[in-house]
């Protein structure tokens, strides 16, 4: 106790440099206890979303008496979003059994809204064919799962869903139908959370404990050489970093609680929350103001370990000691548990991420980051070695002789931002699996929109919606209702489509002729008996209130395709030519079928676009679920979310690591100036210094980090997929990095020469 | 020349002054007919990397560089290529018997071979004027007086002046010439 106070003592007593420091280590805490808070109160965001989404689910039986109150739960895209709709008929049985969020059950004719759904029916009154009735008042936060959710609460007659209508029993169910995000993908969505704002945290922390480390040093050791135990020295050093992470761990909790505010109101892309869903929680406030000083107190012991033991040797500033080579065997481990994981991609029996290997991957990736951050130092110190020695440039020289001589506190410089590199490539992955998992495996993605619920209008606006890049019809012949039932009636289903059209939504197709009927034929799939030359069908046509007929009769002539799989152009026997219907007909009871590429942005685009033109249509996607693409944004919000913290909470350990490494170098630099050196000659050594290592660290990263994504998605289970298409982004992401860094050391070296640095008298 | 004072007479700064890094309150410094005010930053850095030398209280010395490298310095600032630059400094430590630490980093030396380290940076390059802000201030008595001869020996071989700053009498009395400065005002020893 005595020597924390002293600690203390000496904290307030020193002068201005030193309070400054003081108080940049507390702002810089604050600033990761914020987004430690945010990390650790996500989940709770997310279990808040589904507790209410699952109070709210009806429970009901299909049996119904003649009094019981009916329920229908109706899910549909809207845009990207889901789009819920409970239609409820009051009956005389639990008529009082009310949801979260309503005082009653609406009558028949009237909708309750969620205030999102109420400014959309504002914004676009066509909104209203989803919604029969007149606007009764909105749903309560309680009852809907996030303030941005499309939900409504629809009163009806018993007869008008009787057929569907299940008989209510009462609300509530302990699980989500649909969480926020699954529970599995949430446990990668922490480590990688973990990963993207606590490494840089922790390095953070690690920096500013080292923060003027010279003169501090010197302090200790003079403390130690008075007689001060080891032990002792390093509780010194431990009070101020304590005292600064408690007063930086108070200042984020109320940082946080502003940002849960601002948060609340604005929101984020595809996730937003109430503002008690984000409230921090006593095991989060517990971890900030407790843990956080727990943990600065460990580094401030450890930062004080060298001066606490050799204090002599600081104060002669002995040359520093070669770098650890153990780092570089965690970096070889790792790498080859995470290689080897890959390799099996390449056999016909890649490996799996259950049993031993659920340990074993997240092992060797933890491995690999840990052994890249810990082998920098050694790497940097030895290139820094060889190049000081071998080149003529008096730029290159200098600064890596400052690396040869520091490459630790280099490193300190730059992790950060490596880490935030590797880790960006770890949730590249985790995207990319999430992609997989949900979206289907063929490269493009098929729409199909009820011909009766678009006008003409409509039907040409939406070959226009941008992401379009085919449009056809498809209808079915007609069947005669009465017909004796002995005899099989064959029907024929018909693509309305120009060769082109159909070259556009098949993977391959051959021996199509513009202008004539012809036989679709897969060579993959069983050859439709009913299907074959000679075959006749009708059609029907509509042209406005007037019904046509379209007889069909087929020839020889065939179109040998490959279809997508899934896609509707598989289930078309015939191929129709547009030109064959009548002008101004169009199928009576057919489908509009788009088609776009299945990207997951490029889906997300057509689907906004066909609501902007048709917004009450129902659309189908072929093998899409609108809940997982809801799912994908919530993620990858999040992970976005993750980057931008730890991109704050590196570029903040990088701006005061190296301005404090400026600080202690102005004797030095005013010295050289002194004899001689120019300010841009300074300013080169100063970029090279930081630049070179940092690339070398980046370019690692780069590498490690894309065979550790690698490793996770050969082990996911889906189609082995190679990330190429992320490296450009990663590289680019890096050039960005070194170029800021590279420009922002600059400003590290004035104009001003300044004689008082170099006299200590 | 030495300049003697007690502590914020202003003697340091006198010596800033002349050596271009601290503009002049009034008046003006000139060296060999240039008035320093009015030379550009560029210029002013080219003088001092070939025309003047300077020895600071501390050494200065970087710690990442070897002692040889270090003594270089001036040279390859002037744009010397490296081996031509290495050897001459080899040449002038071997004058000031340093022979043996060229490889040696500065903090493998003792302060009072740190103090000559400083001594050959400031005349490497032969420079004109060498600067020096008490050279000696942090010896011990003993290394101090050797440091110092070695220090007038080699600038008088070299026919280098040598201004320096210092409160020891016994180091100003060193010199060929002895100023001391009070309140601001420079007279020569002795004047009343």
């Amino acid at each position: 106790m005595r020597e924390f106070l002293l600690g203390l003592r000496l904290l307030f007593g020193a002068g201005r440099g030193n309070r400054i420091r003081f108080f940049l280590m507390a702002a810089g805490g604050s600033l990761g206890v914020c987004c430690l808070a945010l990390v650790l109160t996500i989940p709770q965001i997310l279990d808040a979303h589904d507790g209410r989404a699952a109070a709210r689910q009806p429970q009901s039986t299909t049996a119904h008496a003649a009094g019981s109150t009916l329920v229908l739960d109706r899910s549909d895209p809207y845009g990207s979003k889901a789009f819920n709709r409970v239609f409820i008929a009051k009956g005389a049985e639990n008529a009082d059994k009310v949801p979260p969020g309503l005082n009653r059950l609406p009558d028949p004719g009237e909708v309750f809204l969620s205030p999102r759904a109420h400014d959309l029916l504002r914004d676009q009154p066509a909104v209203g064919g989803l919604l029969p009735g007149h606007e009764k008042g909105l749903i309560g936060a309680t009852g809907l799962a996030h303030p941005d959710e499309l939900f409504a609460y629809i009163g009806t007659t018993r007869d008008k869903i009787a057929d569907e209508g299940r008989a209510l029993k009462g609300w509530g169910y302990s699980y989500a139908p649909f969480p926020a995000v699954e529970p599995s993908t949430l446990t990668y969505l922490r480590f990688a959370l973990g990963s993207l704002v606590l490494l840089p945290l922790g390095i953070f922390l690690s920096v500013c404990a080292r923060l003027s480390a010279a003169s501090r040093n010197r302090r200790l050791a003079s403390l130690r050489l008075l007689g001060l135990s080891t032990e002792g020295t390093q509780r010194v050093n431990a009070a101020e970093t304590v005292v600064a992470a408690l007063l930086g761990a108070i200042l984020g909790l109320g940082e946080y609680w502003v940002l849960n505010q601002v948060m609340t109101r604005t929101g984020l892309p595809s996730l937003r929350w109430y503002p008690a869903d984000g409230a921090l929680s006593v095991s989060t406030v517990a971890i900030c103001l407790i843990g956080c000083p727990v943990l600065a107190w460990f580094v401030g012991r450890a930062s004080a370990r060298d001066a606490a033991a050799n204090p002599l040797a600081v104060r002669r500033t002995a040359a520093p000691k070669r770098p650890t080579k153990w780092g570089g065997l965690l970096l070889v481990t790792g790498l080859g548990i995470v290689v080897g994981y890959c390799a099996t991609g390449f056999t016909d029996h890649p490996a799996n991420s259950i049993g031993f290997n659920a340990l074993l991957l997240p092992s060797g990736i933890l491995l690999t980051g840990l052994g890249l951050v810990l082998t920098l130092p050694l790497i940097s110190y030895a290139l820094a070695r060889r190049l000081a020695r071998t080149t003529q440039s008096l730029t290159l020289n200098l600064a890596m002789r400052r690396n040869e001589v520091e490459p630790g506190s280099t490193m300190r410089v730059v992790t950060g931002l490596v880490l935030l590199v590797f880790c960006a490539s770890l949730a590249q992955g985790v995207l990319i699996q999430m992609d997989q998992v949900t979206r289907p495996s063929a490269p493009v993605q098929d729409y199909s929109v009820a011909l009766p619920n678009l006008t003409r209008e409509q039907q040409r606006r939406l070959e226009d919606v941008p992401g379009v890049r085919a449009h056809a019809l498809m209808m079915d012949s007609w069947t005669d209702p009465n017909h004796n039932s002995s005899e099989i009636q064959t029907r024929a289903t018909a693509l309305v489509a120009t060769c082109a059209q159909l070259a556009r939504m098949v993977l391959h197709s051959e021996g199509c002729v513009d202008g004539k009927v012809l036989t679709l034929y897969n060579p993959n799939a069983g050859a439709d008996p009913g299907i074959h030359p000679g075959a006749s069908f009708t059609f029907y046509l509509r042209d406005g209130s007037q019904r046509k007929t379209l007889p069909i009769t087929l020839s020889s002539g065939k179109v040998t395709y490959a279809p997508y799989d899934p896609s509707v152009a598989g289930i078309a026997g015939v191929l129709i030519p547009p030109s064959e219907l009548p002008e101004g007909t169009r199928p009576e009871s057919g489908q509009y079928v788009l088609t776009s590429s299945s990207e997951t942005d490029e889906v997300r685009k057509v689907l906004d676009g066909i609501a902007a033109v048709a917004p009450i249509a129902k659309i189908d996607l072929i093998g899409v679920n609108i809940e997982g693409l809801e799912q994908i944004a919530v993620i990858e919000t999040l992970l976005a979310l993750g980057m931008i913290m730890g991109l704050i909470i590196g570029t903040a350990a990088f701006v005061v690591s190296a301005s404090d490494r400026a600080m202690e170098r102005r004797a030095q630099v005013t010295a050289v100036t002194l004899i001689g050196a120019r300010a841009p000659t300074m300013r080169a050594v100063q970029c090279v210094q930081i630049v070179l290592p940092l690339s070398i660290g980046l370019i690692l990263a780069l590498v490690t980090g894309k065979l550790a994504e690698s490793s996770y998605l050969v082990t996911g289970g889906s189609a082995i997929y190679w990330d190429f298409a992320g490296v450009p982004l990663l590289v680019f992401a890096a050039l960005g990095v070194v170029g800021v860094a590279a420009v922002g050391s600059l400003p590290l070296v004035g104009r001003r020469i300044d004689p008082e640095l170099i006299r200590r008298d | 020349m030495a300049i003697t004072g007690q502590s914020g007479s202003g003697k340091s700064s006198l010596l800033y002054c002349l050596a271009g890094v601290l503009p002049p309150t009034r008046g003006q410094v000139r060296f060999e007919g240039q008035k320093l005010g009015g030379l550009t930053d560029d210029e002013i850095s080219t003088l001092r990397r070939e025309r003047f030398g300077f020895v600071f209280q501390y050494g200065e010395l970087l710690p990442e560089l070897t002692i040889e490298e270090n003594t270089a310095l001036p040279l390859r600032l002037a744009g010397q290529r490296k081996r031509p630059a290495l050897a001459a400094a080899g040449e002038v430590l071997t004058r000031l018997g340093l022979g043996e630490l060229r490889e040696r980093r500065p903090s493998q030396v003792s302060g009072g071979q740190s103090q000559r380290v400083a001594v050959a940076r400031a005349l490497v390059h032969r420079p004109a004027v060498v600067f020096a802000d008490e050279p000696t201030g942090s010896l011990d008595s003993a290394n101090a007086s050797a440091v110092l001869k070695e220090f007038l020996d080699l600038a008088r071989s070299q026919g280098t002046a040598v201004i320096l700053v210092t409160h020891d009498p016994a180091v100003a009395a060193q010199a060929d010439s002895h100023y001391t400065m009070a309140d601001g005002v420079l007279s020569p020893k002795g004047a009343a």
